[in-house]
């Protein structure tokens, strides 16, 4: 038998952020911004996220012409998995097992 | 104040392991879209906590960490059974000493009669319980593995005086709780020594 761990609020957050467009690059600062979480919290998490193997991460050429690359993040099939995994808590409050 | 938020993530960039330097850089990167320049010191700091961070991570290990929590709660015990034991043979040695003697703060007399009426049996094992702890937190300090048959025997004068003393009203109760840190980590000492694996990488 598997035991998964319960994910943190914060984890959880960040995973919701990365999951609401999973096709998508997404930047650390935007991260930020969308979850409210400071970068001295993000960053350890996007980091075990990638360690873990739900994260992929890569440098992107900038949009605008000037600014430097920037490195960009999504969730790889195992982490779009293990997102939709994660209980979820329903009208009440309490938490629901996903079917 | 641009400047700032660069000299903190270059900072953060040398306190980082190597193999996570990426990770600094790329905060670094981000430092070019945010435009408001407290918030991007804001980002920059949080990229210096966790350099350090990884940095403790990597190179305080876990099994040392809790090497050096157990042997500094067993050397603080061994100085407050120090402190303890000079307490009790000196008032052993006056028997007609009064409160009054000792200044008349609150449960001074209580403390007074306590202290006259321990056993000497009891007064006897608390030096060599003293010494078990300090052998045992010098020897863990110097990675020795004694150290732990060493503080299993300090436990178990602890425990034996604190059984005795269960059907005393003993104003100095709280002092057993030396042993419960004791008893916490050196299982799990004594088990991330046997389980490399469990160290972080």
């Amino acid at each position: 038998m598997t035991r998964t761990r319960a994910a943190s609020p914060q984890t959880r957050a960040v995973l919701d952020a990365l999951m609401a467009q999973p096709q998508s690059w997404r930047y650390g600062y935007d991260l930020s911004k969308e979850t409210g979480l400071k970068s001295g919290t993000l960053y350890p998490l996007l980091m075990r996220l990638s360690d873990q193997g739900l994260l992929e991460a890569e440098w992107r050429e900038p949009q605008q012409p000037g600014r430097p690359p920037r490195h960009a993040y999504r969730l790889t099939a195992q982490g779009l998995a293990a997102a939709s995994a994660l209980p979820r808590p329903d009208a009440s409050g309490l938490e629901v097992q996903p079917a | 104040m641009t400047r700032l938020a660069e000299r903190l993530l270059d900072h953060a960039l040398k306190v980082m392991p190597p193999a996570r330097r990426d990770w600094i850089r790329a905060m670094q990167a981000e430092l070019a879209y945010i435009p408001d320049q407290p918030v991007a010191i804001l980002f920059a700091l949080g990229g210096v906590w966790t350099s350090y961070g990884q940095w403790a991570l990597r190179t305080l290990p876990l099994a040392r960490l809790i090497r050096w929590a157990l042997a500094i709660a067993a050397l603080a015990w061994a100085g407050c059974y120090a402190v303890a034991t000079a307490m009790m043979v000196g008032i052993k040695s006056a028997p007609g000493m009064t409160p009054q003697d000792l200044g008349s703060g609150p449960g001074t007399a209580a403390n007074l009669r306590f202290f006259q009426t321990y056993p000497l049996t009891n007064v006897a094992v608390l030096p060599v319980v003293t010494l078990l702890l300090a052998a045992g937190a010098v020897l863990l300090v110097r990675r020795k593995p004694d150290a732990l048959p060493l503080l299993a025997l300090a436990l178990t004068g602890g425990l034996i005086i604190a059984i005795a003393d269960l059907g005393r009203d003993w104003p100095l109760a709280w002092s057993s709780g030396w042993m419960v840190p004791l008893l916490c980590l050196a299982p799990v000492w004594w088990l991330s020594r046997r389980a490399p694996d469990l160290r972080p990488t």
